[in-house]
């Protein structure tokens, strides 16, 4: 590894969902041969079978291309693939900090998104080096003059050199290799100085224990020696350092400036920590890198297992995954409903949905989850605050001096024609308006600030379809401020249920409670008896409907013919009943749970 | 309900041929072909011969499809000569053959009766040509009525009336003018269905596509409830689920099933059941031919029930008599008690009022009878 620092380039592709991003990757590994033909597949640096379902990147990943360019030289270009979610805006930061530049990719077609104006300012604000590139110009739709316009003016970077590509048809693609060698800067760093390398991502192999991804800023560093990570404090000793190519290929050392991975029998993920500073030990760096913060969930939600008996299988799959994942979090709780379960923090709703589909496809578990909920403040008569994230735990509104809860600032994307639906929807959100930017003659930018529990009901899907599917959106978070916040419980068969109270405006509460007791009615299937369902503020019953008695379930014949079928179905049946939760004596289907995010208003 | 005996004394015999399929059948059936019907027979007779060890002399044959009745009259004679060469019959022996109206004419009764036939079963479904239109059956009521009749002056006294309730548009009215149709006319045993929707017919198709105008369950079981005491009070006795008969007209073939005793199947797609082992043929008529060309046994599925499969599958069945399932006849089968083995399970549904003790059995309640399985279910 002796690579000059001049020969290094370390960048990133960034871009919004389904503008190209992995297929892009795919291109510039081919054409670099990174890999062997046989071993290219699609989305070949998504290694998790649900990003590749989903088609999105989870965890960031890196792989080292070697290019031979024009000039003769043969230049190392470290990728690193990031994810491109809201939810994961902290884990890009830290991506791009180990980069010098990055790949902006725009969609021919749909030309700027919110997606790519958030990575956008995350690049901007990181100081690298941004070279556009319109995908999919080969589309008989793309309009690319009009894209770079908008790259000009809405995302405000130059665009007369955007690269046009068509990374489907592998069209473009030596130019971008090109454009990364001569327009991105190579890394800087003294190479004598004491070690200086971020942690940008952290995994956990079962043999290996943590595997750090990380960037060398200053110095170097190989096995045998000791280090120590600026956050946690702890020296360890390295065992191996390596490179992706993509799989991991160990190395004599890693150089100043390059990207790679670094095992140093760190057995507990949150010991090596997105965005924390590795240096040597005792001789340490004076000064960590820049940007590190904590990572806090936002998004708050119980699990249950829907068969009580499997509540320690479920604390063995969530340290288990924990393990592979430090940004969500959990911690016993007991429900009069569901019985023992976990309250999990995430960093949003796609990472929430994603931790419940991993702990029931992993670990084959069923689970039921209830609707989340965001961190609430309320502060108590008596002086201090305490901190809610279970609406059932809400303390009772006489002693309640105020209840605060996060807001985020939205930025929406929509062409004029929708900007009235938008804006109407941001408004019955309880939505802030700040501020509306032209972007150019079709689209319009919306800022507001609204509260993050809004988001998380079916803010999204109901902003696309009234936009037809061109509205975009990005959120940051805001702060918090004080609302007329109230409890809705939900009492079925009389009894409350505290799995499906939720805390919400008071002027929409009475609304509210009938729609839910509406849902639910749909959702709970007919039983023996008649299950009252009532919504109530406190003592008052603000809606009631009732689930009538089930009064017809047989089979009509049976004889010889099909005994065994017919007990097979029961079987299924039966099989299908265990998925019911029971409450007191009702069955209640896990829908039921989250009922009240389809708001129907 | 006794032990199940080692060799079976009832048999049934599949004949899968029908003019047309109706919209909501899911039965092993395929259209009518005179030269295949021909081959099938003989299939059959060589079917006959692979399992004359595994009989005793005959209580109860059943012949059923399909529409054996679209066969000729002489290869109706075939048949019987066939089974009477094959099978010793007793003296009391239950014979039914089911007959779709419109496919029985005076020299197929003469052949049913010198065989010994003394039990058919008609398929009516509905008294109204519209509604029978919808069924996608073939017959109109007036043919029905011809049928009927012709096998009453035959000499045919037991017979029975299969209608359906719960169909698409049917009112309550519809359904009360069918049921007392029928009553008017008198037979020995009605069986009353409510419409289930099975997979893999247009009838699924088109309720999966929200075309089917079903009436809601209330009414179905409002339909239910009329039926039981509307028959029940001219005189039939409601025996299981959805049968209702005469004084000592009860189905004996059927109650073998309820009774979950051993019966063979012969024919495509039959069931059987011999020496605690559940069988199910070949499906298709040329490969079941064909396994019989080679004169192997063409069974397509076994299954050896034992265990809970057998208990189950024996309370599913006897809870279907509106007697219910003896306490004595459990213990006897099984060696256990049946109040000691599912104790909470009976004492829920007891609670429930779905199921009740009489002294020697456990049986449904009334309204149990609706809800079944929501029972069955948790013997499963």
């Amino acid at each position: 590894m002796s690579t000059n620092l001049q020969n290094i380039r370390n960048f990133c592709i960034l871009g919004h969902i389904d503008h190209g991003k992995s297929t892009l990757s795919d291109r510039l590994l081919e054409h670099t041969n990174t890999l062997a033909e046989r071993d290219m597949r699609e989305q070949v640096l998504d290694l998790m079978e649900l990003e590749r379902e989903r088609g999105i990147t989870i965890k960031a990943t890196a792989v080292k291309l070697r290019y031979p360019a024009a000039d003769g030289n043969l230049y190392e270009l470290n990728l690193i693939d990031t994810p491109g979610h809201v939810d994961f805006t902290y884990e890009v930061s830290r991506s791009l900090a180990a980069c010098e530049g990055a790949i902006l990719i725009v969609d021919a077609a749909q030309g700027v998104e919110a997606q790519t104006l958030a990575n956008a300012y995350l690049a901007i604000d990181s100081e690298l080096e941004i070279i556009p590139v319109i995908n999919k110009i080969d589309l008989p739709t793309a309009r690319p003059d009009e894209v770079k316009r908008q790259i000009e003016e809405v995302v405000g970077i130059p665009a007369d050199e955007a690269l046009l590509v068509s990374a489907k048809a592998g069209l473009g693609i030596p130019a971008i290799l090109a454009a990364i060698v001569n327009r991105v800067p190579a890394p800087t760093g003294e190479t004598d100085a004491p070690l200086k390398a971020l942690v940008l991502d952290s995994v956990y192999n079962n043999y290996r224990g943590v595997i750090m991804y990380t960037r060398i800023f200053d110095g170097s560093v190989a096995p045998g020696q000791k280090i120590q990570l600026m956050q946690t404090k702890r020296a360890y000793e390295v065992e191996e350092v390596g490179i992706f190519t993509p799989q991991m290929q160990p190395t004599s050392e890693l150089l100043t400036g390059a990207v790679g991975y670094l095992i140093a029998g760190i057995r507990e993920i949150d010991k090596a920590k997105i965005g924390d500073t590795i240096t040597h030990h005792p001789q340490a760096t004076l000064s960590p890198l820049p940007g590190y913060r904590e990572i806090k969930p936002l998004v708050f939600s119980g699990l249950y297992p829907a068969d009580t008996n499997q509540f320690h299988a479920l604390r063995e799959a969530l340290d288990k995954l924990r393990l592979n994942d430090a940004s969500f979090s959990f911690e016993p709780e007991t429900s009069v409903a569901l019985g023992f379960g976990f309250r999990c923090g995430f960093l949003g709703l796609l990472h929430m949905e994603i931790i419940h589909e991993r702990l029931e496809r992993e670990f084959g578990l069923a689970l039921v989850r209830t609707a989340p909920s965001v961190m609430y403040r309320v502060y108590l008569k008596s002086g201090g605050y305490v901190p809610v994230d279970n609406p059932a735990y809400l303390p009772e509104l006489q002693d309640v001096d105020r209840i605060e809860e996060p807001y985020v600032n939205i930025d929406i994307i929509v062409p004029r024609d929708y900007i009235g639906n938008a804006m109407e929807l941001c408004q019955k959100r309880r939505g802030v308006y700040k501020r509306m930017n032209q972007l150019d003659a079709t689209r319009v930018q919306l800022l507001y600030e609204l509260p993050l529990s809004e988001m998380l009901t079916d803010f999204y899907p109901k902003l696309k379809s009234l936009t037809r599917g061109y509205g975009s959106l990005e959120y940051d978070i805001g702060t918090y401020k004080a609302e007329n916040l109230v409890k809705l419980d939900v009492l079925l068969n009389g009894k409350p249920v505290d799995a499906l109270s939720t805390i919400l405006p008071r002027e929409r509460a009475e609304t509210r409670g009938k729609g839910l007791v509406s849902k639910l009615k749909e959702l709970i299937p007919r039983q023996m008896f008649e299950i009252p369902i009532q919504a109530a503020i406190g003592n008052k019953i603000v809606a009631r409907a009732s689930v009538r008695p089930l009064r017809k379930n047989v089979t009509a014949k049976c004889y010889g013919g099909d005994v065994t079928r017919k007990r097979k179905l029961l079987e299924r049946q039966k099989e299908g009943k265990k998925r019911l939760k029971q409450i007191g004596n009702v069955d209640v289907p896990q829908e039921a749970f989250t009922a009240m995010l389809a708001t129907d208003e | 309900m006794n032990s199940p005996v080692k060799t079976a004394s009832s048999l049934y015999i599949h004949i899968p041929f029908c003019a047309t399929k109706c919209y909501y059948c899911a039965f092993n059936t395929y259209s009518f072909h005179k030269e295949q019907a021909k081959v099938y027979l003989q299939a059959l007779r060589t079917e006959m011969e692979l399992y004359l060890l595994d009989t005793a002399p005959l209580r109860t044959v059943f012949i059923g499809g399909g529409t054996p009745s679209i066969l000729s009259a002489k290869a109706l004679a075939q048949l019987f000569a066939d089974l009477h060469t094959h099978f010793e019959l007793r003296t009391d022996a239950e014979i039914t053959v089911e007959c779709n109206p419109g496919t029985v004419d005076e020299e197929k009764l003469k052949v049913m009766h010198n065989a010994g036939v003394n039990r058919l079963s008609f398929g009516l479904q509905a008294m109204s040509d519209d509604t029978l239109k919808q069924l996608g059956r073939i017959h109109t009521v007036t043919e029905f009525l011809h049928s009927y009749h012709l096998s009453r002056e035959f000499g045919f006294e037991n017979i029975n009336i299969d209608v359906i309730f719960a169909l698409p548009k049917q009112t309550m009215a519809a359904w009360q003018y069918t049921l007392h149709e029928v009553i008017s006319l008198a037979p020995a045993h009605i069986s009353a269905y409510n419409l289930v929707i099975e997979e893999a017919t247009p009838f699924y198709e088109w309720s999966t596509a929200g075309e089917l105008h079903l009436p809601s369950e209330d009414t179905e079981a409002d339909m239910f409830q009329y039926t039981i005491e509307t028959l029940t009070a001219h005189g039939y006795t409601h025996y299981e689920i959805c049968n209702f008969a005469r004084p000592a007209r009860f189905a004996r073939h059927n109650l073998v099933y309820w009774d979950n005793q051993a019966c063979i199947g012969l024919g495509a797609g039959a069931c059987g059941y011999v020496d605690g082992v559940r069988y199910t043929n070949i499906r298709g008529i040329a490969p079941y031919i064909n396994a019989l060309a080679q004169r192997n046994k063409p069974i397509a599925d076994t299954e050896r029930l034992t265990g809970r499969a057998e208990k189950a599958e024996t309370l599913m069945l006897a809870l279907r008599k509106r007697e219910g399932i003896s306490f004595e006849d459990y213990r006897h089968r099984f060696g256990e008690a049946l109040d000691v083995e599912f104790a909470a399970i009976l004492k829920k549904w007891i609670d429930l009022q779905l199921l009740e003790r009489t002294t020697t059995h456990l049986r449904l309640t009334h309204r149990g009878l609706c809800l079944a399985n929501e029972v069955f279910v948790e013997l499963m």
